[in-house]
């Protein structure tokens, strides 16, 4: 199976501020990725960087099997939703569909069209005055209208209201559906998709400090709980992150089987219980408190 | 069909050339003309609305002249006049800003997605900028060639911009500055491309018109002096078309910087910024190839005004006048020997800068010259003088072989003239006769009673 996102190493500061250093990370084709990261984290300067909109300052980047160089050639084939969308506000929505199919080559206008209707976005729909709902519709529709092999989707749900989130929910299911495409969603709310991500990229301190597949996660996250002989060392193990804890019991969210049984195994402790960590709560917990999974 | 110039069959012959012309050819493809049009489209209310502005500002200046009881066509003319001088090469200003600092920001945003590289959308948009520009250049000189009494004699104007330019009509003036200065690859579009190129770097419109205003404005000083120069002087200098060349010369290499070079290192990390500045003022380069021929131009004029004097040969009494050695005189009051070895000795004044001849500095004027029986060289010179102090008379002496030596400043009333075969002043100024004359010794200060 071919990567279609490949980052090895990359930098990228802005000023004195280091943003990302050193993002590792591979993506296979038709896999779905979710990106959890705090605000500020440097979710959106990794988005450019695979958008070919900024260039790395070190560290090897591949996105689709090309390399970015600055042409914008790489952005044909692929879908971006940004987090805020933003489109001329001289333009009503069928225009700026218009104007897109000119840059497009592959740009499928029944398509849009069907799109459209399916999301209930009129195309006389000024951007001036437009609603979020409407400008994240108009978003989604120009992402897949093209039918790009590569989803990059900044926060697509954040600021909707529940019933256009799950209109542009559903339509994302359906394109995973189609089969085939490769997506990397940045999303809060990890929970709306846990059943349709294949892996979950952990980005903290400017690298990804964790990338764990939701199977592994479904099959063997777990909350131990034991009774500790010794407060004064709690053993900590890779892939597990101390949860609050109540004397005499201390408590562990393990990722994988293995951090669990090497929790288990560690000594100095009594394992007392192990429950199954629901997804979505293991993902908060990856993003709280990060683990070396 | 690939917009990839590749494609072409002509292409195939350059194989080494081929990236290169493939990316130029590629600036011309379908998505960088409908990028041309989008933002022609987004600054559609300036670019049409300009027009208007200018259309609008006629019947505005032509009641102002009424009003002030001055015929209707001559604030029409004072209208496009200023808009000729100024009003273009400040519109090249507004739309470069708008285009360089509207890439940027939520248009930056909107246009993320799209497959286009930062040149394209650079050159997308200078190109917009430019066809509005020219829109509005030629919409003035239609303006000027309908408004003037005789439309035949501005176009023979623009072949001889040169002498005697300040004689010539006021339509003449503005149409010949128009198409020789402004509509030449030199005015326009060094400030659309130097205001477009700030702005997009800096992101800013205003900052970005500011800076090319005066980073123009600089670069553009010695073309407007040369063509001020050559406005004023008799004799054609000439300077317009070696400036033209030399700056035309660099335009497309500044313009591949700007826009090229320049949009693409916004996309780089650190000194990505920088470097962007830096190839933005790239531009401003090109005028120091106008310098030196702003000096060669200087010395043009001063050549075409030079005339041989007769340096008198009073040596023997009476006049004679002999050409021999030639001493020229020319504009400043410059006095040049001619020697028979041909070289040229500089025996008084001074070669004035390109701001004196410019802003029509008074300068000096020679009066007499005359050698005297001792073989000894005498001239006589006027002096403007400076701020706030009278002109002054000064005598200069010398063998001829170098530099005059001033031996003496003249009193008012006093007029140098020369007896015998000797120089002398006659302290009345209008007595002809040697009895009252005090005679001058050159290698004796001089004493101007009679003894």
């Amino acid at each position: 199976m071919s990567t279609a996102i490949r980052l090895e190493g990359v930098r990228r500061s802005f000023g004195r501020r280091e943003v990302l250093r050193g993002v590792t990370a591979s993506a296979e084709t038709g896999k779905v990725v979710g990106l959890l990261g705090r605000n500020g984290e440097g979710k959106s300067t990794l988005f450019k960087i695979l958008l070919d909109l900024l260039e790395p300052d070190s560290g090897v980047v591949e996105v689709l099997g090309r390399r970015p160089d600055g042409s914008g050639e790489l952005r044909k084939r692929i879908g971006y939703v940004p987090e805020r969308p933003v489109f001329h506000d001289f333009l009503n929505a069928g225009e700026v569909l218009e104007w897109r199919a000119r840059f497009f080559p592959d740009w499928d206008a029944p398509r849009a069209d069907s799109l459209m209707g399916r999301l209930k976005l009129d195309p006389a729909t000024k951007v001036k005055g437009a609603s979020k709902g409407q400008l994240a519709k108009l978003a989604w529709v120009c992402a897949a209208a093209h039918d790009p092999d590569l989803f990059l989707l900044d926060e697509p749900t954040s600021g909707l209201d529940a019933l256009v989130r799950e209109e542009v929910l559903g339509e994302l299911i359906g394109e995973l559906h189609s089969g085939g495409k490769t997506i990397l969603i940045a999303n809060h709310r990890m929970e709306e998709l846990a059943g349709v991500i294949d892996e979950v990229w952990v980005l903290a301190g400017g690298v990804v400090s964790a990338a764990v597949s939701v199977d592994s996660l479904r099959a063997g996250a777990c909350k131990v709980t034991a009774r500790l002989h010794d407060w004064s060392s709690r053993p900590s193990v890779p892939g597990a992150v101390p949860l609050p804890s109540e004397r005499p019991l201390a408590a562990w969210a393990a990722f994988t089987r293995e951090a669990a049984e090497a929790l288990a195994g560690s000594g100095g402790l009594d394992v007392v219980e192990r429950k199954p960590l629901p997804v979505d709560e293991a993902m908060k917990l990856l993003l709280r408190d990060g683990a070396d999974v | 069909m690939s917009e990839n110039a590749l494609s072409l069959s002509g292409a195939e012959a350059l194989p080494a050339a081929r990236p290169l012309l493939g990316r130029a050819l590629a600036l011309f493809g379908r998505a960088p003309r409908s990028y041309a049009v989008l933002e022609a489209r987004r600054n559609l209310l300036l670019y049409a609305g300009w027009p208007v502005v200018i259309l609008g500002s006629l019947p505005l200046a032509a009641a102002v002249a009424m009003s002030a009881e001055y015929p209707l066509i001559q604030g029409v003319a004072a209208a496009l006049l200023g808009w000729a001088v100024a009003g273009l090469p400040l519109t090249a200003l507004l739309f470069g800003a708008v285009a360089g600092a509207g890439l940027r920001g939520a248009s930056e945003e909107a246009e993320a997605s799209l497959p286009l590289s930062p040149r394209t959308r650079a050159f997308g948009a200078l190109a917009s900028a430019a066809g509005a520009l020219a829109a509005s250049t030629a919409l003035v000189a239609g303006l000027i060639l309908m408004a003037a009494p005789d439309a035949g004699s501005l176009l023979r104007a623009m072949s001889e911009v040169g002498s005697n330019t300040w004689n010539r009509t006021h339509w003449e003036v503005m149409f010949s500055v128009l198409t020789t200065l402004y509509c030449t690859p030199l005015a326009l579009s060094w400030l659309l491309l130097v205001s477009f190129g700030v702005s997009l770097v800096s992101a800013h419109a205003v900052l970005g018109g500011v800076a090319a205003l005066f980073a123009g404005a600089a670069a553009l000083l010695p073309v407007l002096a040369g063509l001020m120069l050559q406005m004023s002087t008799e004799g054609k200098a000439e300077f317009l078309f070696p400036a033209a060349a030399c700056t035309s010369a660099l335009l497309a290499g500044a313009l591949a910087a700007v826009a090229g070079a320049a949009a693409p290192a916004l996309r780089a990390g650190r000194w990505g910024a920088a470097r962007a500045l830096l190839l933005a003022l790239l531009p401003l380069a090109g005028s120091l190839a106008a310098w030196p021929a702003l000096y060669r131009s200087r010395d043009r004029a001063l050549a075409a005004t030079e005339s041989v004097v007769s340096a008198w040969d009073r040596s023997r009494g009476g006049v004679s006048r002999h050409l021999v050695p030639a001493i020229r005189r020319s504009l400043g009051g410059r006095l040049v020997m001619e020697r028979p070895e041909g070289d040229l000795v500089l025996l008084a004044g001074w070669t004035p800068t390109v701001a004196d001849l410019v802003w029509g500095k008074r300068l000096s004027e020679v009066h007499q010259v005359f050698w005297d029986s001792k073989g000894m060289l005498w001239v006589e010179a006027w002096h403007p003088g400076t701020q706030g102090a009278m002109p002054s008379t000064e005598i200069y002496v010398g063998r001829g072989d170098g530099p005059l030596r001033r031996y003496l400043t003249l009193p008012y009333q006093m007029r140098f003239t020369a007896d015998d075969g000797r120089a002398c002043v006659d302290p009345e100024g209008w007595a002809y006769d040697s009895r009252t004359y005090v005679y001058l010794d050159p290698d004796k200060p001089p004493i101007l009673k009679r003894q």
